[in-house]
């Protein structure tokens, strides 16, 4: 499975521009965004469990894609940054205050996207896996 | 009933969930095509305006994953969500000290057995309930534009004339052979008053015909809108197989208002009551429904660990929370079986049952079901399904 670093924006808009290029599992700015490298770490423990399909994290100024069908990395990119995008319009209309996390269950696939300071990450897995799991494994790192 | 008074009574149960449970702040109902069908007195039409556009969006971005079946943001002070039943998603909006279990109770039960209900009682109305205009007066909004509660006002039902076939050459071609849900939506409108006859209007002919009726003995006639009636009836009232045809029902003594000079009055020996008797069959035959058992609407579960395997696979398992909710209801009289029934095409079966296995299922709208009851269902895991007591008198 490749991961990669995008160095772009790339969560903007529909017709996303991604400058991807193979990285080494180890990123080169643990001192920058010490956050950024706790998330990191976790997405990763956490996709060796088979029914965790992948997930896209994304800081200041990079992100990670580790993805199970890595040809869809728009349609997942795009699909994160809409998620991130509506929970505002839905905080502002419905009162919700600022957004803590959003559950997205598809057919087959369910989303967890956090926000967690400057680090936006979206977590895709089967159904069967319990979002309160993932939740846990995130918010319980310091 | 029209489709005003269907929104109505969506609007009821929506204010219901309020009432129940008031950490729930806002409630709405839309449709596929992102208009609203219902919402709460509270909610402004600009509030759910932006929340449904927002989910829209998100909808239409989301297809990597497949049709979006439910969302939830949580919010550091509420959250909302939007669960998808079939054509209609319904939104509710709760602070983060709700109690989840309630809500999904509420809402993932209620009110989907609230649309169904509604689509079941009126077949005829086909595609999505019509959705509701905006009213400046909202909050003052009041039922007596449609009908008064407890003032029971017949009121016609729009049917498309089928052909009784070959049991007419048995039985009295007299008899309109109507849905069962009609006959139990007037049961449950005109409480004791015996619903003795129908009448039939042919809208195009101005043709009324004034017969007894019986429930459909066919299930698969169940929910589609359709009238049985034999080529005598069909004869009297000017029409023919797929023609829309208005059914009024004739309570005790009453007269048919609009019956004119055509008017054929039908007469049979056989009285039936409203009562959807008939409903049960088989094994049900033994048991008389409740008037008003409650209906619950549940998602398949699987029976797991060894129970699945050894001897109870006779037994649907349901939440103790749902039994205790018939206890209440029923006291004294015994409930020992549950129909169930699957809701694509209206299976259903009556079986035994014993409370849920598994604490980590209570409360999530969850009944295990052996896998012998899910092949004569025809139902899987993660299926819907409505399950109803059977109260023995």
């Amino acid at each position: 499975m490749k991961k990669k670093e995008i160095t772009e924006n790339m969560m903007g808009a529909e017709g996303v521009v991604i400058s991807a290029s193979d990285v080494p599992k180890q990123a080169d700015s643990n001192e920058e965004n010490p956050k950024y490298e706790s998330l990191f770490a976790s997405a990763q423990e956490i996709r060796k469990n088979p029914d965790v399909l992948g997930y896209i994290l994304r800081g200041e100024s990079k992100a990670t894609v580790d993805l199970h069908e890595p040809e869809r990395i728009v349609e997942y990119a795009v699909m994160s940054s809409q998620a991130f995008e509506s929970s505002e319009t839905m905080a502002e209309s419905l009162g919700l205050g600022e957004i803590e996390n959003i559950v997205i269950e598809g057919k087959n696939v369910k989303v967890l996207c956090l926000s967690l300071g400057e680090n936006r990450l979206s977590i895709f897995a089967k159904k069967a896996v319990p979002h309160e799991w993932l939740l846990e494994t995130f918010l319980s790192k310091p | 009933m029209s489709n005003e008074a269907c929104t109505f009574a969506l609007r009821n149960t929506l204010n219901e969930v309020k009432t129940i449970c008031p950490d729930v702040t806002s409630t709405f109902i839309f449709g596929e095509n992102g208009q609203v069908v219902a919402q709460d007195q509270t909610t402004t039409q600009e509030t759910i305006n932006n929340a449904q556009e927002a989910f829209k969006t998100l909808s239409e971005k989301s297809t990597v994953i497949g049709d979006v079946e439910s969302v939830t943001f949580k919010g550091q002070k509420a959250r909302v969500n939007v669960t998808r039943f079939q054509d209609f998603f319904v939104a509710n909006v709760a602070s983060n000290e709700v109690d989840e279990k309630t809500v999904t109770n509420l809402t993932h039960v209620m009110i989907p057995t609230m649309l169904k209900l509604i689509r079941e009682m009126y077949p005829a109305q086909n595609g999505p309930i019509e959705t509701q205009k905006p009213r400046p007066e909202d909050k003052n909004y009041q039922s007596q534009e449609f009908f008064s509660p407890g003032l029971a006002v017949p009121e016609a039902s729009k049917f498309a004339v089928e052909n009784i076939g070959f049991s007419s050459f048995l039985k009295d071609t007299n008899i309109a052979l109507v849905d069962t849900a009609l006959i139990a939506q007037w049961n449950e409108t005109y409480g004791e008053k015996e619903v003795t006859k129908v009448s039939l209007e042919n809208p195009v002919a101005k043709k009324v015909v004034v017969c007894q009726f019986k429930p459909f003995k066919e299930s698969k006639y169940e929910g589609k809108g359709l009238l049985l009636l034999s080529e005598k009836t069909q004869a009297a009232l000017n029409t023919k197989r797929g023609a829309q045809i208005l059914v009024k029902p004739i309570i005790g003594q009453q007269k048919s208002e609009t019956a004119d000079s055509n008017e054929t009055d039908t007469q049979t020996t056989k009285t039936i009551t409203a009562a959807p008797k008939s409903f049960s069959a088989g094994a049900l035959e033994n048991y008389s429904s409740s008037p008003n058992p409650p209906v619950n609407q549940c998602i398949v579960e699987n029976v797991g660990g060894v129970g699945g395997f050894l001897g109870s696979n006779d037994f649907a398992r349901v939440d103790t929370g749902m039994i205790a909710q018939w206890t209440e209801m029923f006291g004294d009289k015994q409930i020992k079986q549950i129909i169930i029934e699957e809701t694509v095409a209206g299976r259903k079966l009556s079986c035994k049952f014993k409370p849920l296995k598994g604490s980590e299922l209570e409360g999530k709208g969850v009944i295990q079901l052996p896998e012998k009851i899910q092949q004569a269902l025809q139902v899987k895991k993660g299926a819907l399904v409505v399950v109803k007591p059977v109260v023995e008198e």
